[in-house]
């Protein structure tokens, strides 16, 4: 009796087409594919943080510690060193210009308190250029870079006699970030937390805004076919254009109270997981010396940034309703247009938004950065980042280039509305596949 | 003038041919009723004259306006009840009328006009989602009627009713037709309902009309007693 009820189930589910595609093929295209473009920007990000360090050195101590044994050390673990002239934080925030990864400020009595087994403080600044990972963990990779460097430094100069506790923790970072020609007074690990917050908060918020608009508008017109509607509506005495726009602005209106809704509940969700963060980083920091004070306000870039990532994610909304719209008319009800227009999205916002944000698109291999910059969502995330990270000209430009998209998404849109596609255009799919089977 | 004049239409759906030049005229304040069997082109040809498909071939004139060249203006004609015509579930029978009067530009004596022609009491106060097929029926016919269109096409409109629902609906056709002089072109494979309503009537199979008359004369010519007959007579022949 089973028998035969489980193989037509079986039979019934997998000759549908949507679970078919929906289910089953894409995961084993999109999820290796994933997979393989996350790895390269992962290990891009981490190559970046590996390789290539250059520092800069500003000796307030002019030992032969200072001059001579550190620079060795340094040295030794790949890093390049530049010595700079500075006394002050503006002046060594200053000297970082464009090219250094990280500035160490060595005060005057070092030597002679590292000799005398007294922990020393050392000033060290990080600047962050980029809204990226790899651009976050290189000031954490190069922190506990030098905590080893002047352990083997304490090791140097005491030998055997050392005491313990000093060779734990010979020195104590004062480190600051400097975002934005902004100096934060604040270690690079907290800066890092809120900062990571923002790098994915942000993305992902204009993700689910644009996914949600695609799902609405594939329902919109789906529902419409589903519940034989579609006709009729296609026969009053209104202009086509007049059609698609109610769809577009009622997809619009939908996807503004989603996005309210989701805006206030993951609001309480962040202040309550960020109360208890920031408690936490307060206790730890304050224990090793260093007070914090650093909220999601400090690291806000500009004015012009709100109204940037308003449009940006304004006309991803605006693109993702258009794709949602071409896709919602060749699947056969809700069910189908759904899952369709899922298997479809995923594959445009996924990659874009793991590899930007584990590596700036310009650390990538030129394949992959052609292969993204094709991607219309990749123009999403670069205008976030490019205006989180203060390059306000580069987010216009990814907000242009998601213009010229929204408008070719649009048209295509308009054509489907002309005529009789809406309602031929999955006849003639179904017949094109027929024909090519 | 008439109210449609259909010229050789032809409609192919990739190498399938569906319509293989259909035509026929309809005078004003005539109904008009397409017969066929599943699969004849009615659907097909009724879609043309609501403009919802193009002819590949051939051209429709609805009130003096060409299908092909001019939907927009046909539109402003017409008002087209599909076969199964769905409904939003969400909205009542009252804002169903109630949108379909706004979209047509008229006032509240037309959405008075619906709530008569549906004759559905106080369940127009209800979401269409909650309707029994009649009833989706009544309201979507009521949708079409009350608009006063000058051509009604309605596509197979009690296919599938119970007789009470097809009864009223046939009852509220005729009624439209004498106090508003409009035109309907009305399809469906139920011979002795097309006999029942229409002044004229259209036999279609396989894309070609074939045969075109009043009842009664299309009944004396086939020596046929009802329309059924006359039909069997023309395939037997074919």
């Amino acid at each position: 009796m089973l028998g035969p009820l489980l193989r037509k189930e079986v039979k019934e589910l997998l000759m549908e087409r949507s679970i078919l595609v929906g289910a089953i093929i894409i995961p084993l295209i999109v999820f290796p594919i994933m997979g393989a473009l996350t790895g390269l920007g992962m290990s891009a990000a981490m190559e970046r943080a590996e390789v290539g360090l250059v520092i800069g050195i500003a000796d307030l101590d002019k030992t032969w510690l200072t001059s001579t044994h550190l620079p060795e050390l340094l040295r030794e673990k790949g890093i390049r060193i530049i010595k700079v002239e500075c006394s002050s934080e503006d002046e060594c925030a200053a000297a970082a210009g464009k090219e250094l990864n990280a500035v160490i400020m060595i005060p005057s009595s070092f030597t002679r308190n590292f000799t005398s087994g007294i922990q020393s403080t050392i000033m060290t600044i990080y600047p962050i250029r980029s809204a990226s990972i790899s651009e976050i963990s290189m000031s954490q990779r190069i922190s506990t870079i030098l905590l080893d460097i002047f352990k083997s430094l304490a090791e140097r100069v005491h030998g055997g006699g050392i005491d313990p506790r000093f060779f734990e923790k010979p020195i104590l970072e004062n480190s600051m970030v400097l975002y934005l020609d902004r100096i934060l007074r604040a270690p690079a690990s907290a800066v890092a937390a809120t900062f990571l917050t923002t790098l994915f908060g942000l993305p992902l918020v204009a993700m689910m805004v644009a996914s949600y608009a695609s799902t609405v508008s594939a329902t919109s017109i789906a529902l419409e076919k589903e519940s034989k509607t579609l006709e009729l509506l296609l026969t009053i005495p209104a202009r086509r254009i007049t059609i698609l726009l109610s769809k577009l602005l009622g997809t619009f209106v939908i996807v503004l109270l989603s996005t309210f809704s989701f805006l206030v509940g993951f609001g309480i969700y962040g202040l309550m997981i960020a109360g208890s963060m920031r408690a936490r980083i307060l206790v730890e920091e304050v224990a090793a010396g260093q007070q914090v004070s650093i909220t999601l306000i400090d690291l806000w870039p500009s004015p012009i940034f709100i109204p940037l990532l308003v449009s940006a994610i304004f006309i991803a909304m605006v693109m993702m309703t258009c794709v949602g719209l071409l896709v919602g008319v060749l699947g056969s009800d809700v069910r189908s247009a759904q899952q369709l227009v899922g298997a479809i999205t995923f594959p445009l916002l996924m990659p874009p938004f793991f590899i930007l944000v584990f590596a700036p698109l310009e650390s990538l291999p030129i394949g992959v950065r052609i292969g993204l910059l094709l991607d219309p969502f990749t123009h999403l995330f670069l205008a976030i980042q490019s205006g989180f990270a203060g390059d306000i000209t580069s987010a216009i430009t990814s907000i242009m280039v998601m213009l010229g998209f929204a408008a070719l998404l649009l048209l295509l849109s308009s054509w489907l509305f002309m005529g009789e596609r809406l309602i031929t255009a999955r006849i003639a799919l179904g017949r094109r596949r027929a024909s090519g089977a | 003038m008439k109210a449609v004049v259909a010229s050789s239409l032809v409609k192919r759906f990739g190498s399938l041919e569906v319509l293989k030049g259909v035509s026929f005229e309809v005078d004003e304040s005539e109904i008009f009723g397409l017969i066929g069997p599943n699969g004849a082109g009615k659907t097909t040809t009724l879609r043309i004259l609501a403009t919802i498909l193009r002819p590949d071939a051939g051209d429709a004139i609805i009130m003096g306006h060409s299908v092909r060249d001019e939907p927009d203006r046909v539109r402003r004609s017409i008002a087209y009840l599909p076969e199964d015509a769905g409904i939003y579930r969400h909205l009542t029978g009252l804002e169903f009328l109630s949108f379909m009067a706004g979209v047509y530009g008229r006032d509240r004596e037309c959405i008075k006009e619906g709530v008569e022609i549906a004759g559905l009491g106080d369940a127009l106060r209800k979401p269409m989602g909650s309707y029994s097929k009649g009833m989706r029926r009544r309201i979507t016919l009521a949708a079409i009627l009350m608009l006063r269109p000058r051509v009604a096409i309605l596509d197979e409109p009690t296919s599938g009713l119970d007789v009470i629902h097809a009864v009223h609906i046939r009852r509220r056709i005729g009624r439209f037709v004498e106090e508003s002089g409009a035109t309907v072109i009305v399809s469906s494979h139920n011979m002795l309902e097309i006999e029942y309503l229409c002044d004229r009537v259209a036999f279609i199979s396989g894309g070609r009309i074939i045969e075109e008359g009043r009842p009664d004369e299309l009944k004396a010519e086939h020596r046929a007693q009802n329309l059924e007959e006359v039909f069997a007579k023309l395939m037997e022949a074919a």
